[in-house]
C-alpha cells in the first residue's frame, strides 16, 4: 500500500478524518453483508420506483398548474378546442402534447406508481410469508404498513390532480366516503376540501400534500425502514452455513452496490419503457371533469380497486341509529379497510400472542413449515383478488357480454368461500410438503466453504438471543465482484430507452400537431 | 322464390310435338327461374336485381315478416309494440342493425347482419313511416362538425352508459349498452333520435340537428382516438392498466430472479 498522506489529496483526506472519524465508518459500512435471495430485492425495486417517481414527479411539477379557475382550452388538441376546463385540466393536457417528453414523463410517473405500490405489496408478502416481522422487526413492520397506507393516499392524490373526468369521478367517492364517516364525516369532509363538494381552492391543498408532504413523509419512513433493516441486520434463510448470529452474503462495496445499481437501471428502464410505448391515463379521451358528467367503466388505480370493489359488493343497507344515520359506504370503504389494516399493523403481536413465540428470529422460516400463517396470508389474498376482479366487474361483463347481477352475486359469495377453499387448500399443501420435506438446520454449509472471520462469535443455538446483540451478524464468504457488467448493461437500457422514448413522443406530437 | 311455386303443377307429357315443345320450354324456363330464386336466395344483401324480377312491396313484406308480432297495421300484439308514429328512423334502425325480425318472440334483440336487402329495407321503412308520423331518417352532415362540443354533448349525454370510449357498459337489470364501434354513421343518430331498448330517446329540442351531427363524429372519432402515448391497451382505462402493470412486475420479479443468482454467497 502507497502511503497516501504523501500526496496533498491523501493529506486533506486525513485531516478531515481526523476531525470526523469518517473512515471508520464508511469502512464498517463499505463491510456491511447483505444476505442473498432474490426476494429480498422487491422492497428495493419500490425503492427505485420511488425514485423514478421522484425524477419525473420534478419535471411534471415544472409544468402543472393547481388552479380551478376556468379556462377555454386553445391548444393543439383539436377534440377539445373551445372547451372549458380548469387551469389544472389545461397544464395537464399541455403537458401531454405541447411539452416536450412530456407525455413520456407523465406516463412513466403513473407507471412507477403502480409499479411502486405493486413492489410494496409483494415485497410485503414476502416479509409476511418468511415471518419476517417478528421480534426485534416488528416495529420496522409498523413503518413498512404505515409506508404503504401513504403510498395508497399518495397515489389516490397524484390521480386526483389532473381533475380530468375519471379522476373527478374518484374525488366524488371520496368525498361521500368522508361524509360517510359518523359524527365528524360532514365537517371533515368540509375541512379537507374546503366547502362542499367541489371545494375551493382542492387542488392546491392536494398538490401541495401531493408534492411535498406525502414524499417527504414516504423519504423519511424510507430512512427509518432501511435503518431499521440495517440495526440488526437483514433476516435471513436457514441453510448453507447461515445461523441466527451470522449474515451470509455480499459485502456492500462493490459487490451489493453494483448488483443494487444494476436493478435501479432495469428498473428504470422497464418504467421508461412502459412510459414510451403504453399509453396509461389518457386525460384527453377522458374530457376534463363536469358534475354533471359521469362515464360507465370508470376504475381505479389497482391499490384503490380493491376498494372500489369492496363498495360495490356491498349490498344497499344503512345503519339508523335513532337520529342518526351510519351511511352504506361507510361500511365497505371506511370499517373494513379500518379492520384490514388494523391486523396487518398488529400482526406480529397477534402471532406472537397465540403462538406464545416471543423469541429473537434472525433466521426466516420456509411458508410451507407455517402452514397456518401462509394459508391466512394466501386466503386474504385470494379476497383481495376478488374485490380486485369486482372493482372491474362491469368491464368485463361488458366485454364478453354478460349480465352484471348474477356476476356481482357470485363475487358476492367469492368474497367468503374462495378464500376459506384456498386457505384450506395452501394449508394442506404446506403442511404436507413440510412433512415430506422438513428442514435440516444440521445440514452442512451448502455455498460458504470460507472460513468464518475471527471476530465472529461461535454458534450458540440455545443462546441465540444473547449473542446476537453482542456479536455483530457480520459474516462474508468474501465479496466478490458481481455487478458491474449488469450495472452497464442496465444503464445504457436506461438512456437509451429515455432517448427512444423521447424521440418517439416527439415524432408522435408532429405528426398530430401538423 | 316464386320461381317454383309458379311451375309447381307442371303438366304431363303428351303425345303432340308442339306440346311436348312447350312443355319442355316450360321445364327449362323453371329450371333458369329456380336458379335465380336460389341466386336472390343466396345473395339477398347485394340488392342486385335483375330488372324483371319483381321487387316485393313494403306492405307484403311486413305481412310476410313483420306482422305475426306487430299486428296486421301495425297495432302491436301482446309479442311486439306497436308500429305506428314510430318513424322511419326507427324501423331503418332496427332493420339495418339485423335485430328485427326476431327468430324468436322472446329473444332479445342483438346486433346482426340485416335480414333484408337494401331495397327490401327501404319498402318496409316507408311502409313503416306511412303508419304514422314519426322521426324521420337524419341527414348527417359531418364534413363541418365541431368535435369538441361533440365530446361535450357525448360526455354529458353518452358516456354514463356507453363508456368514455364508446365500448358500452353494464346495465343493472337491462342487459349492456352496446359498443358504439361497429355502428354505422347513420345508425347512430338514428338511435339517438328513437331511444332504443334501454335508451333515452333524444328528440330535436334537446340535440338540435347541428348538435346530433357533432356528438355522432365525435362518437365516430372515438373508433380511432388519437393515442398519442403509445398502444391505447383497448382503451379499458385502469383495468387493463392494472394488467400492463402486473405483467411489469413479473418481468422486475424475473430481472430480481437473474439477478439474485449472480456471484456467490
Amino acid at each position: 500500500m502507497t502511503d497516501h498522506t504523501t500526496t496533498p489529496l491523501g493529506r486533506l483526506a486525513q485531516w478531515i478524518d481526523q476531525r470526523v472519524g469518517a473512515a471508520k465508518f464508511t469502512r464498517s459500512t463499505l463491510d456491511y453483508v447483505f444476505p442473498k435471495h432474490f426476494t429480498f430485492l422487491f422492497g428495493e425495486i419500490a425503492l427505485y420506483s420511488f425514485v423514478v417517481l421522484v425524477g419525473t414527479g420534478i419535471f411534471l411539477a415544472l409544468f402543472y398548474t393547481p388552479s380551478e379557475a376556468e379556462v377555454i382550452y386553445a391548444g393543439t388538441y383539436e377534440p377539445l378546442r373551445g372547451v372549458a376546463m380548469t387551469e389544472a385540466y389545461e397544464s395537464v393536457v399541455d403537458l401531454s402534447f405541447s411539452v416536450r417528453a412530456g407525455l413520456l414523463f407523465r406516463q412513466t410517473h403513473h407507471w412507477a406508481a403502480l409499479v411502486f405500490l405493486g413492489a410494496i405489496f409483494i415485497h410485503l408478502c414476502r416479509v409476511f410469508f418468511t415471518g419476517a416481522f417478528r421480534r426485534p422487526r416488528e416495529l420496522n413492520w409498523i413503518t413498512g404498513v404505515t409506508l404503504m397506507i401513504v403510498a395508497i393516499a399518495e397515489g389516490f392524490a397524484g390521480y386526483s390532480l389532473l381533475d380530468d373526468l375519471l379522476s373527478g369521478t374518484g374525488v366524488r367517492i371520496g368525498y361521500s366516503i368522508a361524509e360517510s364517516i359518523p359524527v365528524v364525516g360532514t365537517w371533515l369532509a368540509y375541512w379537507v376540501w374546503g366547502g362542499e363538494y367541489p371545494g375551493e381552492g382542492f387542488l392546491s391543498r392536494l398538490f401541495a400534500v401531493h408534492i411535498f408532504l406525502m414524499p417527504a413523509l414516504i423519504a423519511a419512513l424510507i430512512g427509518v425502514h432501511l435503518f431499521l433493516v440495517a440495526r440488526p441486520h437483514h433476516t435471513q434463510f436457514p441453510g448453507g452455513g447461515r445461523r441466527e448470529d451470522n449474515v451470509v452474503g455480499l459485502r456492500l462495496w462493490p459487490s451489493y452496490a453494483t448488483l443494487s445499481v444494476g436493478l435501479f437501471f432495469l428498473v428504470a428502464a422497464v418504467l421508461h419503457l412502459m412510459g414510451g410505448f403504453l399509453q396509461i391515463n389518457p386525460v384527453w379521451l377522458y374530457g376534463p371533469y363536469d358534475v354533471f358528467a359521469v362515464s360507465s367503466g370508470s376504475q381505479a388505480d389497482w391499490y384503490f380497486l380493491w376498494l372500489q370493489g369492496a363498495l360495490r359488493l356491498m349490498p344497499g343497507v344503512s345503519l339508523e341509529l335513532g337520529p342518526w344515520t351510519v351511511a352504506n359506504q361507510f361500511f365497505p370503504a371506511v370499517l373494513y379497510p379500518g379492520v384490514v389494516f388494523a391486523v396487518l399493523y398488529l400482526w406480529p403481536f397477534l402471532e406472537a400472542r397465540v403462538t406464545g413465540d416471543r423469541g429473537e428470529h434472525h433466521l426466516l422460516d420456509r411458508p410451507r413449515d407455517r402452514p397456518v400463517r401462509t394459508a391466512l396470508g394466501a386466503a386474504a389474498i385470494a379476497g383481495f383478488v376478488v374485490l380486485l376482479v369486482a372493482g372491474s366487474d362491469d368491464v368485463f361483463v361488458t366485454t364478453f357480454d354478460w349480465s352484471i347481477v348474477p356476476v356481482r352475486n357470485i363475487e358476492r359469495v367469492a368474497f367468503f368461500v374462495l378464500p376459506a377453499l384456498v386457505g384450506l387448500a395452501v394449508w394442506k399443501a404446506a403442511r404436507d410438503l413440510s412433512r415430506a420435506a422438513p428442514l435440516d438446520r444440521t445440514a452442512p454449509p451448502t455455498r460458504s466453504p470460507e472460513p468464518m472471520p475471527a471476530n465472529i462469535a461461535p454458534a450458540a443455538s440455545g443462546a441465540a438471543a444473547a449473542t446476537v446483540r453482542t456479536a455483530p451478524r457480520r459474516d462474508s464468504p468474501g465479496g466478490h465482484d458481481v455487478g458491474r457488467p449488469t450495472a452497464i448493461v442496465g444503464a445504457v437500457a436506461t438512456v437509451g430507452a429515455v432517448v427512444a422514448l423521447g424521440s418517439l413522443v416527439r415524432r408522435a406530437l408532429r405528426r398530430h400537431s401538423s | 322464390m316464386s320461381a317454383q311455386s309458379r311451375t309447381g303443377p307442371s303438366r304431363p307429357p303428351t303425345a303432340s310435338p308442339r306440346r311436348e315443345r312447350r312443355a319442355r320450354a316450360l321445364i327449362g324456363w323453371a329450371a333458369v327461374l329456380a336458379v335465380a330464386g336460389v341466386f336472390v336466395l343466396w345473395h339477398p344483401a347485394q340488392g342486385q336485381q335483375s330488372p324483371e324480377s319483381q321487387l316485393p312491396s313494403g306492405p307484403d313484406l311486413y305481412q310476410a315478416n313483420c306482422a305475426s308480432c306487430h299486428g296486421n297495421q301495425g297495432e302491436g300484439t301482446f309479442r311486439g309494440p306497436t308500429l305506428i308514429g314510430v318513424g322511419a328512423a326507427s324501423a331503418d334502425y332496427w332493420l339495418r342493425s339485423g335485430r328485427m325480425p326476431l327468430e324468436e318472440p322472446d329473444q332479445e334483440a342483438e346486433r346482426g347482419e340485416p335480414a333484408f336487402d337494401d331495397a327490401e329495407i327501404r319498402e318496409l321503412v316507408g311502409y313503416v313511416a306511412r303508419l304514422g308520423e314519426g322521426p324521420e331518417i337524419p341527414e348527417l352532415e359531418l364534413s363541418d362538425v365541431d368535435l369538441a362540443r361533440g365530446g361535450e354533448l357525448y360526455r354529458l349525454n353518452c358516456a354514463s352508459c356507453h363508456n368514455w370510449d364508446g365500448k358500452g357498459g353494464a346495465l343493472v337489470n337491462r342487459g349492456n349498452a352496446p359498443p358504439l364501434h361497429p355502428v354505422p354513421d347513420v345508425q347512430l343518430a338514428e338511435a339517438v333520435r328513437i331511444g332504443p331498448g334501454a335508451m333515452p330517446q333524444f328528440s330535436e329540442r334537446q340535440l338540435d340537428e347541428e348538435e346530433l351531427n357533432d356528438v355522432v363524429a365525435y362518437a365516430e372519432y372515438l373508433r380511432t382516438p388519437q393515442d398519442a402515448g403509445g398502444y391505447g391497451l383497448a382503451h379499458w382505462g385502469p383495468s387493463t392498466e392494472t394488467i400492463a402493470g402486473f405483467v411489469a412486475m413479473l418481468v422486475l420479479v424475473a430481472v430480481t430472479a437473474w439477478l439474485g443468482e449472480r456471484g456467490r454467497g
